[in-house]
């Protein structure tokens, strides 16, 4: 019996053993033969491929993207009777940067490329220009309104997010674009208040905050949050901030241009006492958001993106805010009915900020995204191109944006009536940074700390302006210094272009094959002059600067100090 | 090593093929055409791989096809290269470049003027500066550039900024004054648009507003391609007229082609509300800073009888 039982043993461990060894070759031939099937068709010689590469892992994307895809095969198919195959990978955006920059200096990248994530200055390396095309009507809009107008001036921005600031080419077309709302849920919001919506009110809508945290706790559900969050959505947040600096910065503005924000008028009205971070304008601006975030979940800073999403998709939050890309995966995600709606910000009649609201902010200016290229290593480039004036015809923007819930960015394209809550809304003034002077700087990274202190409650308004006051003199000095530089060498940069432009000018007809045509020598020697024109600012800078310190301003003498290069060396 | 031989004896006919064509292929390339070669290291240039350009330019000179023009191009390109490529622009070193040049192409007007013109570029570019003589060549160049050329508007255009570049009143406005000089020369000329808006920096840099309305507004007037200088053009003449010149006529006329010409401008809401507060004779806008305690300050300052 014993030996039986031995024997019994025996077999099933290698029966087990087999199973295994016939699972893994079998997953293995369907893999090779999977990759093989794959092969085939995109090395079809009868077959024509378009293969795109993106980072929309979004759901619902690829399969939007698929379905025109489909209907371009088809209707190609039927133009010409050449058949066409479309092949879209989404790659990870964590890698997309590496991957682009990688295939194209092997010269393998795909036909169609999704840009905005690669190194700058590649574009005109990897990419091919269509500033010809879109100045051309888009073939696809034949029979609508759209039908003479050149493509570019179908899109809602003009197609000025397509223009490569390295050599000021049109590349590539996008097809959607973006905006911030609020996503809030229906159930929880008519369990505790009996409310199908969020009051647009600003007050009203913290006290419904408020007021969510105490309904929970006595319902005992203490794992309910009004606002799911993270630092992420703190800085989504500042989409509701009113235009409350509008007046400030129309005062200090000083060239009359509208502009007051990451600029030296940052710099001369500081450093003039002309503001300071006690200002009530700022006060409110900054406040706005600081009085929401006291109901957001705890320890939020803490948290990731999409930590606080999840806690809003699995109903254990009120409210939640992201973009437009988002709202197809919280739908899909989410068991409970979903709203979506503007951020509540001040009006005018708000009792703490009402005097220094002038409206809401604009959204003229919201950007166009997924734009795809024609990469230089396409075989298909024509093709390529054609699939892009299809994909961005009024008609099929309309289907795909509709398909994926994305904001369309074609003309009288209408979005699915759930993206409604995110069409832009242009009505409305502007706001910008006037903590800075420069992008990226040690003014901005004082004000972030700051602004991290106040959002948590750690310390209040005047703490913040006291911790900026503190480091602003150090700050600015240091980003004035950079600015200066910057501007020398942005003119440089810019020199070298046009020097290219020049020996166009001049040689250009003796290049032979692939000369630039003179108009568009001529066009882009013009282009790069009017951007040129403001690069001279620097000696307006200095005269200015020495005004302030001649008239003993404090704070510009203080400023002064921390400067470390020689202004002297920098006016000659 | 039997079998090392049988190996060799196979790979002799492979070998001896791709010598044959190394020989036929090799020659051709040599014999590639000046015109070819200054086309793609021209590309490169564009491009900014300076030293694939800087090769090509190389065989351009060692080629026996060139001609004397694309000699002297490729010793254009050079010295551009030295000039402009980076990182390691250097313009000191350049100059030599350039004169050698300038030496070599005689009296040929186009061609003159051209290096003249770099040549200046490296002397404002130099530390410290040498802004007379910088503009001493510019003169120069624009004596010898033909009327017609873009490059006479264009090294006219590098002149003026010349008087931009020092934190000097008194040099800006004789900037301004050599672009009044100048300005029957940009008349319906492409760089007409551009010309204005330099004037409009030189104006705006001394805190002439009457003469920065005007450039500002010839700026506009002559076309402006790119849409936001566009839209930052139509910002500036409404608000100056709005604020500094006391025109609120005209300032309500900016304002409202700032709303029509640029609807996709963030600005064009207000644009609007501004011009319809305007045109009704409302000075303190209801979202704007008040106008009415600065017209007031203003006048105040302007007293003639000096109280």
């Amino acid at each position: 019996m014993a030996a039986e039982r031995e024997e019994s043993k025996f077999n099933w461990s290698s029966l087990s053993n087999y199973v295994a060894v016939v699972v893994l070759v079998v997953s293995f031939s369907v893999s090779l033969w999977r990759v093989y099937q794959v092969q085939q068709v995109e090395q079809s010689d009868e077959v024509a491929t378009i293969r795109v590469v993106h980072w929309q892992l979004e759901a619902g994307f690829r399969e939007a993207f698929d379905d025109i895809a489909r209907r371009f095969e088809k209707v190609y198919f039927a133009e010409t009777g050449q058949p066409v195959r479309i092949v879209q990978n989404a790659v990870s955006e964590r890698v997309y940067k590496q991957y682009v920059q990688t295939q194209g200096i092997g010269k393998t990248l795909p036909d169609l490329v999704q840009l905005g994530r690669e190194e700058a200055g590649s574009v005109p390396r990897f990419f091919i220009s269509n500033t010809e095309d879109v100045q051309q009507p888009n073939p696809y809009n034949k029979g609508t309104s759209l039908e003479d107008v050149a493509w570019m001036d179908t899109y809602l921005d003009g197609m000025d997010g397509s223009v490569d600031q390295t050599d000021l080419e049109y590349y590539g077309a996008s097809s959607s674009t973006y905006s911030i709302r609020m996503f809030y849920n229906v159930e929880l919001l008519r369990e505790a208040f009996g409310l199908d919506e969020p009051p647009i009110d600003y007050r009203e809508f913290l006290d419904i905050c408020k007021r969510f945290g105490e309904w929970a706790n006595e319902q005992g559900r203490t794992d309910l949050t009004a606002v799911a969050a993270s630092s992420y959505q703190a800085t989504v947040f500042r989409s509701m901030r009113a235009a409350t600096l509008l007046d400030l910065m129309l005062e200090n503005d000083r060239d009359f241009d509208g502009n007051f924000g990451g600029n030296d008028e940052v710099l001369f009205a500081y450093a003039g006492g002309d503001f300071d971070f006690y200002d009530e304008r700022i006060r409110a601006d900054q406040m706005t958001v600081a009085n929401l975030t006291q109901y957001f979940s705890p320890g939020f800073m803490a948290m990731d993106r999409m930590e606080a999403q999840f806690r809003f998709t699995q109903g254990k939050a009120l409210f939640c805010a992201s973009g437009s890309w988002d709202a197809m995966s919280f739908n899909s995600q989410v068991d409970f009915p979903m709203g979506i709606c503007d951020f509540p910000f001040p009006d005018r009649q708000d009792p703490e900020f009402g005097e220094y609201v002038r409206g809401r902010i604009s959204e003229a200016d919201a950007p166009a995204v997924f734009r795809l290229a024609v990469s230089k290593f396409s075989e298909h480039p024509e093709l390529a191109l054609r699939f892009l004036q299809f994909l961005t015809s009024r008609e099929n923007n309309q289907r795909f944006n509709q398909l994926s819930r994305w904001p369309p960015v074609i003309k009288g394209a209408a979005p699915h009536p759930s993206m409604l809550p995110f069409m832009r809304k242009p009505d409305g003034f502007w706001t910008n940074d006037v903590h800075r002077i420069i992008g990226a700087g040690p003014a901005l990274a004082a004000f972030n700390q700051a602004n991290w202190e106040l959002v948590e409650h750690k310390i209040d308004y005047d703490g913040f302006a006291q911790m900026l006051e503190r480091e602003m003199p150090s700050a600015m000095a240091q980003e004035f210094e950079r600015l200066l530089n910057t501007e020398w060498e942005e003119r440089l940069a810019q020199e070298m272009s046009l020097s290219h432009q020049l020996a166009g000018y001049a040689f250009g007809d003796s290049w032979g094959e692939g000369a630039p045509t003179p108009e568009r020598v001529e066009s882009k020697m013009i282009y790069l002059w009017e951007m040129r024109m403001r690069r001279y600012r620097n000696s307006y800078r200095l005269l200015e600067w020495q005004k302030l310190l001649d008239a003993g301003a404090p704070k510009a003498k203080e400023i002064q100090e921390n400067i470390k290069i020689d202004l002297k060396r920098k006016q000659s | 090593m039997a079998k090392n031989d049988t190996t060799s004896r196979r790979l002799m006919p492979t070998l001896l093929l791709i010598w044959v064509l190394g020989i036929c292929v090799i020659p051709a390339r040599a014999q590639e055409d000046p015109k070819q070669l200054l086309g793609r290291a021209w590309s490169e240039y564009g491009l900014q791989a300076f030293s694939s350009a800087d090769k090509l330019f190389a065989k351009v000179l060692d080629s026996e096809r060139t001609t004397q023009e694309q000699r002297w191009q490729a010793l254009l390109g050079q010295a551009f290269i030295t000039h402009y490529q980076m990182p390691g622009r250097d313009p000191q070193a350049a100059i030599a470049q350039y004169e050698a040049l300038l030496k070599e192409v005689g009296d040929n007007g186009e061609w003159r003027g051209q290096i003249l013109g770099r040549l200046a570029d490296c002397y404002v570019e130099v530390v410290p500066s040498q802004m007379e003589k910088a503009r001493t060549h510019y003169e120069e160049a624009l004596a010898v550039l033909p009327p017609a050329s873009l490059l006479l508007r264009e090294t006219m255009l590098r002149l003026l900024s010349s008087y931009l570049q020092r934190p000097d009143r008194a040099e800006i406005a004789r900037g301004l004054q050599r672009a009044n000089e100048l300005t029957p020369s940009f008349a319906g000329s492409p760089f007409e648009s551009v010309f204005h808006g330099l004037r409009a920096e030189m104006a705006f840099f001394i805190g002439d507003y009457a003469a920065l309305d005007a450039a500002l507004d010839a700026q506009y007037r002559a076309g402006i391609s790119n849409i936001k200088v566009k839209e930052v053009v139509l910002f500036r003449l409404a608000r100056i007229n709005e604020l500094e010149l006391d025109d609120y006529a005209r300032a309500e006329k900016y304002y409202r082609l700032l709303a029509s010409e640029i609807p996709s401008s963030q600005k064009a809401y207000f644009a609007l509300l501004r011009a319809d507060e305007l045109k009704i004779g409302k000075l303190d806008s209801d979202y704007a800073p008040p106008l009415s305690e600065r017209v007031k300050n203003a006048t105040a300052k302007e007293k003639p009888d000096g109280r």
